[in-house]
C-alpha cells in the first residue's frame, strides 16, 4: 500500500514536471509563427512609414519616481528623445526622500505651474505641479508618498490624452518604442492596452538616453536576469498574446487607453502587483459587460531597464512579484474555470496558478522530500537523479529555445560571444541561481499568507553613461 | 521492478493500476527521455547560434549589395545615367534586397525623383504583382506595399481591386497606397470601401483620406450625411473634413446637429469638432443647445466649439457657469473657451479664489 502511494507520488511529480515543460513548449511553439511573422514584417515593411501616414494618437508618459536621484535625469532625457509626434511626459515624484525633485528641477528648468486633474481618482495629496521651460511637454507632479500605484493614479488623474503609457522611473524607451506600441491601437480600435518588452541594460553604454549596442551584463546576477527576461518576453508573452490571453503587461512599459482605466477606478493601491492587477480588471470589466476589446503585446517595442545586481535587492523584488501574483490570483479567483472568461478563465489563469505561482513550491518541497524518501529507502536514487536531470535538461532546452526565438525575431544581441554567453547562462543558472529564485518566490508566498504588503527599498546604481562629445 | 496492485477490481483500483503502469513505463524509459532532453537542448543551442550567424551573414550580404547599387542609383537620380542602367546589375536572387533599397529611397523623395525610382523598379515589379495572388495575407500585403510605393499608374486598378481583399490589413495597405497617389479617380472606390476599416482607429483612416485634399470634401460630406453608413465611417469622414477645413460641409453639419436629427452620439461629437473648425457665428445657437447636453462628452466638445465661434459677451456667463461643471473635462474646456474668446479678464477674476474654479482659471491662464 505504502509503496503504491509512493509510486503514485512519483508519477505525480513526473507528471507535474511534464505539465510545466509541456506548457512552456506549447507557448514557444505558439510564439514561433508570431515571431517569424514579426521578423518578416520588420524585414519587408517600414513601420515608421505606416505610422507616419496615420495620425498617431497623443500619449502621456506617466513616470513614477521614488528615490531615483542617480538615474532620474538620464531617464527623463531619454523620454524627451523618444520619437513620437504628440506626447506629454508626466513625471510623478512619489514623495522621494533623496534629491530627485531638485535634480529634475535643475536639469530641466522646471517652474511651478498650476494644473488641474481631469478625473477624480484617489491618490495622495499633490504638493505642486511643475512645467519645464526647456520642453513644455514635460511636467513634474510632486506628491506625498503613497506607493507606485498611487503615483500612477495621480499621473492618470492629471492625464489629458486618450492614451497613457506606464513607465518605471529608470526606464529607457527605445527611440521607436512608442511608435511601435501605438501601432496596435491604430490597427484595431478595440485595443485597450498593449504591453512592450523590457530589456536589461546593465553592461551596455547609454548616451543621451540611448542604448548604444546592447551588451551582456558583466555581473552574473544581471546575466541570469537577462536570460529570464528573454524567456519571459520572447517566448511566454508572445505565446499568450497569440492566444489572446495575455494577463500581464509590465508596469515598466505598457500603453493603455485612458478611458477604460479611469472607468475601473485606476490602479489598485492595495496590491504590490498593480500592473497585472490592472490588466486582470480590464479583462474582467470588458468580459463582464461583453464589450469587444483586445489586450495586445508589441514585442518589438522595447524599454530598457537596469536590473538589480545585488542578491538582497533582487530577492526583495522577486518576493514582491510573487506576493503580487498570489494576491491577484486570489483576488480574481472567481475568473478561474468560468465560461464567461473564456481563454483567461480556462487557460491563462490555471497556468499562472499551477505553474507560475505553485511551481516554486513544488521545487522547494520536491528536492528535500526526494532526499528524505531516498534516505528512507523508498525510492531508488538513480531514478530520482535521472528525473532531476531530466527536469534540468528540459529547462535548459526551454531557455535555449527562448534565446533562439530572440535571435529569430529581434537579434538584439548582435555579438556572437553574447549569444554564446546567454546559452552558457542557460546551463549555469541551474547551479544555484534557480534555487535562490525558488526560495525568494516561496518567501513571497509566505509573505502573502502573512499579509505583508510592503515594497522594500530598491537601490539604483545609475546607468553607464557616455556623454556625447561636442 | 514488480508493480504492486490492489487487484480488487473497483474502478478506482483500475485507475490506480493504469497510473502505476504509466509510472512504470515512464520510469523505465527515463534514459531515453534524458537522451531526448540532451538532443533538444543541443538542437535549441545550435538553432540559436545558427539563427544568429545566419542573420549576421544576411545583414552583411545586404550591406554589400546596397553598397554596390547605391552609387549607380544616385547617378540615375541625378540624371547622369538612364533608369535602366541598374537592371543588368541585379541578379534574379537579389530582387528583394534591391526593391527594399528603392523603397527606402522612395519614402524620402517625391515628384520627379519618385517617378525615376518607379522607372528603375519597373522591370522588377511583375514579381510583386504575383505576390497579390498569394494565399498568405502578409505576402499580398507586401505586394500592395511595393506596388503602392514603387508602382506606376498602370498598377492602380490592381490596388483598387485589393481594397476588397479578404484581409483588412491588405485592404488598408491598398487604401494607403492609393491615398498616397492623391488620384481622385480612385476616391469613390476608396470611400465605398471605408466600412472595411471600421476596426482601424479613426486617426489612421482620417490621415489616409486627408491625403486627397480638399477636392475629396464633397464625397466625404455625402458619406457623412448617409445615415446607413457605419458610425465609425461617418466619424472618420467628419474628422477628415475637419482636418481639411472643408467649409462647404456646414450645410450637412447643420442638418445633422439639428435637434430633430437622430444623429448618433459619436457622430454628433465629431460634428461639434468639425463646427469648431469650419463653423461661423451663425452656427452658435446650434452649438449652445449642446452645451447643456446631459452627456458630458457632447458637452465638452460643444464648449470647445463655442470657444471657437461663440460671442465673447453673450456666452461669457454660460461659460463661467460651466467652470463648475461636475465633469472636470467640461470645466476645463469651458475655461479654454473663455480664454479663446478673449475673456481673460473673467478668468483672472475667477483665479483670485482658492476653490477648484480658481485653480482651473490659474491653470488656463498659465498655459495660455
Amino acid at each position: 500500500m505504502l509503496d503504491t502511494l509512493f509510486r503514485l507520488f512519483e508519477l505525480g511529480a513526473v507528471g507535474y514536471m511534464l505539465l510545466v515543460i509541456g506548457h512552456y513548449v506549447a507557448l514557444s511553439l505558439v510564439a514561433i509563427p508570431a515571431l517569424a511573422r514579426l521578423r518578416w514584417r520588420a524585414e519587408h515593411f517600414h513601420t515608421s512609414e505606416a505610422i507616419a501616414s496615420a495620425s498617431a494618437p497623443p500619449i502621456s508618459l506617466l513616470v513614477p519616481m521614488y528615490n531615483e536621484e542617480p538615474v532620474c535625469v538620464e531617464s527623463v532625457r531619454a523620454l524627451l528623445g523618444v520619437s513620437y509626434p504628440s506626447r506629454q511626459i508626466l513625471v510623478v515624484n512619489d514623495g522621494s526622500k533623496d534629491g530627485t525633485v531638485a535634480r529634475l528641477v535643475e536639469a530641466f528648468e522646471l517652474v511651478e505651474m498650476p494644473r488641474l486633474p481631469t478625473s477624480a481618482l484617489h491618490h495622495a495629496a499633490v504638493r505642486a505641479t511643475y512645467r519645464s521651460r526647456l520642453d513644455p511637454a514635460l511636467w513634474l507632479i510632486d506628491k506625498a508618498n503613497g506607493g507606485k500605484a498611487d503615483a500612477l493614479n495621480a499621473g492618470l488623474a492629471y492625464c489629458q490624452t486618450p492614451l497613457f503609457c506606464m513607465l518605471d522611473g529608470d526606464s529607457l524607451l527605445a527611440e521607436d518604442a512608442l511608435l511601435r506600441a501605438a501601432q496596435p491601437f491604430l490597427e484595431d480600435a478595440s485595443t485597450v492596452a498593449v504591453g512592450g518588452t523590457i530589456g536589461i541594460v546593465n553592461g551596455s553604454t547609454v548616451r543621451n538616453g540611448r542604448v548604444l549596442g546592447l551588451r551582456m551584463p558583466r555581473a552574473w546576477l544581471a546575466r541570469f536576469q537577462a536570460l529570464e527576461y528573454i524567456r519571459a518576453f520572447a517566448a511566454a508573452r508572445v505565446g499568450w498574446s497569440s492566444l489572446n490571453a495575455l494577463m500581464i503587461i509590465s508596469g515598466a512599459f505598457g500603453l493603455f487607453r485612458r478611458e477604460p482605466v479611469v472607468a475601473i477606478g485606476g490602479l489598485d493601491e492595495d496590491t504590490v502587483g498593480e500592473d497585472m492587477e490592472l490588466v486582470m480588471r480590464l479583462h474582467r470589466y470588458h468580459l463582464d459587460r461583453r464589450i469587444p476589446y483586445r489586450i495586445g503585446y508589441a514585442p518589438d517595442a522595447v524599454s530598457w531597464t537596469e536590473c538589480p545586481e545585488s542578491a538582497a535587492v533582487l530577492g526583495r523584488q522577486r518576493d514582491r512579484w510573487h506576493r503580487g501574483l498570489a494576491q491577484i490570483l486570489w483576488r480574481h479567483r472567481g475568473m478561474a474555470f468560468r465560461a464567461r472568461y473564456g481563454r483567461i478563465g480556462w487557460l491563462a489563469f490555471p497556468a499562472f496558478l499551477f505553474i507560475e505561482l505553485l511551481g516554486p513550491l513544488y521545487e522547494f518541497v520536491g528536492l528535500p522530500l526526494t532526499a528524505l524518501l531516498w534516505w528512507l529507502g523508498l525510492i531508488h536514487w538513480p531514478v530520482a537523479l535521472q528525473v532531476y536531470l531530466l527536469t534540468v535538461l528540459l529547462g535548459v532546452a526551454q531557455s535555449m529555445g527562448a534565446v533562439a526565438l530572440e535571435q529569430l525575431a529581434f537579434r538584439r544581441y548582435t555579438r556572437t560571444r553574447d549569444v554564446a554567453l546567454l546559452l552558457g547562462v542557460a546551463v549555469l543558472e541551474n547551479l544555484g541561481y534557480r534555487q535562490l529564485t525558488v526560495w525568494w518566490r516561496v518567501r513571497g508566498i509566505l509573505n502573502f499568507l502573512r499579509d505583508n504588503n510592503s515594497w522594500g527599498e530598491m537601490t539604483r546604481t545609475g546607468f553607464a553613461v557616455e556623454e556625447a562629445t561636442a | 521492478m514488480n508493480r504492486p496492485s490492489f487487484q480488487t477490481g473497483t474502478p478506482l483500483d483500475l485507475v490506480v493500476d493504469a497510473l502505476l503502469a504509466a509510472s512504470e513505463a515512464l520510469l523505465a524509459s527515463l534514459p531515453q527521455w534524458l537522451a531526448l532532453g540532451v538532443a533538444l537542448a543541443l538542437a535549441c543551442a545550435l538553432g540559436a547560434l545558427g539563427l544568429h550567424l545566419g542573420a549576421a551573414r544576411a545583414v552583411a550580404r545586404r550591406r554589400r549589395r546596397h553598397a554596390r547599387w547605391e552609387p549607380l542609383l544616385l547617378d540615375v537620380l541625378a540624371g547622369d545615367a538612364p533608369p535602366g542602367a541598374l537592371e543588368q546589375d541585379v541578379a534574379p536572387g537579389e530582387t528583394t534586397d534591391f526593391l527594399q533599397m528603392l523603397v527606402r529611397y522612395a519614402l524620402r523623395v517625391d515628384g520627379e525623383a519618385r517617378e525615376t525610382l518607379a522607372a528603375v523598379a519597373a522591370p522588377f515589379l511583375p514579381a510583386s504583382r504575383a505576390l497579390l495572388r498569394s494565399h498568405r495575407a502578409d505576402r499580398r500585403a507586401l505586394g500592395v506595399h511595393l506596388l503602392g510605393i514603387l508602382g506606376h499608374r498602370g498598377y492602380r486598378p490592381l490596388l483598387v481591386e485589393a481594397l476588397r481583399d479578404r484581409s483588412p490589413g491588405v485592404a488598408m495597405g491598398a487604401a494607403r497606397a492609393l491615398a498616397r497617389t492623391a488620384d481622385l479617380s480612385v476616391l469613390p472606390d476608396l470611400v465605398a470601401s471605408l466600412d472595411r476599416f471600421t476596426t482601424w482607429g479613426t486617426p489612421a483612416v482620417t490621415s489616409m483620406l486627408a491625403r486627397f485634399g480638399l477636392r475629396a470634401g464633397h464625397l466625404l460630406a455625402l458619406r457623412l450625411a448617409d445615415p446607413g453608413a457605419p458610425e465609425s465611417v461617418r466619424v472618420a469622414c467628419a474628422e477628415t473634413l475637419r482636418r481639411l477645413g472643408y467649409v462647404p460641409a456646414d450645410a450637412v453639419v447643420d442638418a445633422l446637429l439639428h435637434p430633430g436629427a437622430a444623429t448618433p452620439r459619436e457622430v454628433r461629437t465629431a460634428l461639434l469638432r468639425l463646427v469648431a473648425e469650419i463653423g461661423t457665428s451663425g452656427m452658435a445657437p446650434l452649438v449652445r443647445r449642446h452645451v447643456t447636453d446631459p452627456d458630458p462628452v457632447v458637452r465638452l466638445h460643444a464648449l470647445s466649439a463655442l470657444g471657437a465661434l461663440g460671442d465673447p459677451f453673450r456666452d461669457a456667463e454660460l461659460l463661467l457657469d460651466t467652470l463648475d461643471d461636475p465633469d472636470s473635462w467640461a470645466a476645463l474646456r469651458a475655461a479654454h473657451a473663455l480664454a479663446r474668446l478673449g475673456r481673460r479678464d473673467l478668468l483672472r477674476r475667477a483665479a483670485a479664489t482658492d476653490d477648484t474654479r480658481g485653480r482651473l482659471a490659474r491653470q488656463t491662464l498659465a498655459a495660455a
